[in-house]
């Protein structure tokens, strides 16, 4: 669930952050009317708490999946949820990259799609992973609300079993698995960003 | 060659709109070294950006070796670039790849192969004196380094033009003759045209054969090197050449009231300006014989502009009143600017207090 929901948030987070830069005014592809469309939705989806996303987007998960139940039925809100909040951590990676850069590579003859490639992305390797990293622990965060739409997952887990039947334990078990998860995501993460610092 | 013809560019804002450059007209010859210099916000990066259409001039053609800019595709705007290098006053390096890669960017399209481009980034580095640097990153460098890779990624695809933008305003003064050295030196080399942005003097003193100085959007003047600095026709232009002269600070010593220009009832401080490229008589000692007059130096300043001598000396001159006005009067028979900036030969009678009072006004007048 969070593999699946978390490869389709990258993949959109990721062209809608190089979008969003880029058509900006002064962007190397420039269209304001395509910045703000993009700019207002991300906004848009990013006011809408996720257990009530969730909820609100049955009709599209339906139409999309064929289901709004069950793991199927949480991917599409997971991406919903999750592509917009990615999204503005491309946006903020992709902004460390200096303007002169990116005019000096335009004084070299680059295209604006050797621009996104080869200046945009190359330099920002680091933010990027950064963005991943808090992106991916994000997602788990909000997988564990999925229960509602009857996903199973560790939330729904802990909330079943931990919660209403009293085991304590069980909810301890589950914390303790969470935290080396996110600890794994927020290592590798780290190496990347250090790794691709120089 | 580059010419401009007519160009202007306004920047939109929300509710008002800024002309940085306004209806400049100029040319650049081929293998030329040619200076355009303003004080900030004078609209000489705008201007110099006009000529690789990094910024679009709002109205006016721009040549570059016959071909109006203007009109070009995206497309062969993008060819053309690569026919001309530009370096920036920030260096913009790729901060994530080595010098080698820096320089093997702008190579990606250029029809070389992999061990094409390997020679050709090695062929680089040693042009620019950093063989060693291969593979550090631009973190690792220095300034001056910096600037040295950003020469050799510009130079790349050997074109035709370099576009400088303030290259050495971020170097200490050392560094800098360095790279006017390395600018120059490649100038010499392959004949490429460069065209250097600079609010420094003593740059287009170094290494611009000619030279336009910008003020509010417009170019105030503009001409060879040495005739510009010789005779300036605009306050501008002096105010310019004077941040690269000492004979300037003549003026705060008299203001700051210096002991070092302090002088007695009947002597008087001459200020002479070398404006031929033919100074090289003894004038000094031939004033000296001939009018009985003393010249004591006091300020020398004399360098060589385009291979000329050109600078001045500051005196004070001492002996008859006739003897001063004859040696003045032969001065400037034999080309020389002759300015008296502080005159005490009438005031020998005066008690103190008035003498200062006219010779402020005698400063004032002169100055």
């Amino acid at each position: 669930m969070v593999g699946i929901s978390g490869v389709f948030a990258f993949a959109f987070g990721m062209f809608f952050g190089v979008a969003v830069t880029v058509t900006r005014d002064g962007g190397v592809m420039e269209n304001v009317p395509v910045y703000h469309a993009l700019d207002k939705t991300v906004n848009f989806f990013r006011s809408i708490p996720f257990i009530i996303l969730l909820a609100a987007l049955i009709p599209l998960t339906r139409l999309i999946m064929g289901s709004a139940i069950g793991v199927k039925g949480a991917i599409v809100p997971l991406v919903f949820g999750t592509a917009p909040f990615f999204t503005r951590q491309i946006e903020s990676a992709l902004s460390e990259v200096d303007r002169g850069v990116v005019e000096a590579a335009l004084s070299m003859g680059s295209s604006p799609v050797e621009i996104i490639f080869r200046v945009y992305l190359r330099e920002s390797i680091a933010g990027i992973a950064r963005g991943t990293t808090i992106t991916a622990i994000n997602l788990i965060g909000l997988s564990a609300m999925a229960g509602a739409v009857g996903a199973g997952g560790l939330g729904d887990f802990a909330i079943r079993y931990g919660h209403q039947r009293n085991q304590l334990d069980v909810t301890y078990v589950t914390v303790l698995t969470l935290v080396l998860a996110v600890n794994a995501i927020q290592r590798a993460g780290s190496a990347i960003a250090r790794k691709n610092s120089h | 060659m580059i010419s401009l013809d007519g160009v202007s560019k306004t920047f939109a804002g929300r509710d008002s709109s800024v002309e940085a450059v306004r209806d400049v007209s100029l040319r650049i010859n081929r293998g030329e070294i040619y200076g355009i210099i303003g004080f900030s916000g004078a609209g000489k990066s705008t201007l110099v950006r006009c000529i690789n259409l990094l910024e679009r001039p709002t109205r006016g053609r721009v040549f570059v070796d016959g071909v109006d800019m203007t009109t070009l595709s995206e497309k062969e705007l993008r060819l053309k670039r690569r026919k001309i290098g530009m370096i920036f006053q920030q260096f913009n390096l790729f901060a994530s790849r080595t010098a080698a890669q820096n320089i093997a960017y702008p190579l990606k399209n250029s029809g070389l192969d992999k061990s094409g481009v390997r020679d050709r980034v090695r062929e680089l580095l040693s042009l620019v004196g950093l063989e060693d640097k291969e593979n550090s990153y631009p973190s690792q460098l220095s300034g001056g380094q910096k600037q040295r890779v950003a020469i050799a990624r510009a130079l790349a695809n050997d074109p035709g033009i370099l576009l400088c933008d303030e290259a050495t305003s971020a170097l200490d003064p050392q560094t800098t003759l360095g790279l006017l050295k390395l600018l120059k030196n490649l100038n010499a080399a392959f004949g490429i045209t460069i065209v250097v942005i600079t609010h420094e003097m003593q740059v287009v003193k170094e290494i611009c054969d000619r030279v336009a100085i910008m003020e509010n959007g417009r170019i105030a003047e503009e001409g060879e090197v040495f005739s510009i600095f010789a005779d300036p026709k605009q306050r501008i232009t002096r105010e310019f050449i004077d941040t690269t002269s000492s004979l300037s600070k003549i003026y705060g010593l008299i203001g700051g009231d210096s002991p070092a220009v302090r002088i007695e009832p009947g002597e008087c401080i001459l200020k002479l300006r070398y404006l031929e490229r033919s100074v090289s008589e003894a004038l000094i000692s031939t004033i000296s014989r001939r009018f009985g007059i003393d010249a004591d130096i006091i300020f020398g300043s004399i360098e060589l502009i385009g291979g000329a001598p050109l600078g001045g000396l500051v005196v004070i001159a001492r002996g008859g009143p006739s003897g001063i006005d004859a040696a003045i009067g032969y001065l400037r028979q034999k080309n020389v600017g002759v300015e008296v900036i502080l005159d005490a030969r009438g005031v020998s009678e005066l008690p103190d207090s008035e003498r200062d009072v006219k010779t402020a006004h005698l400063f004032q007048v002169n100055r």
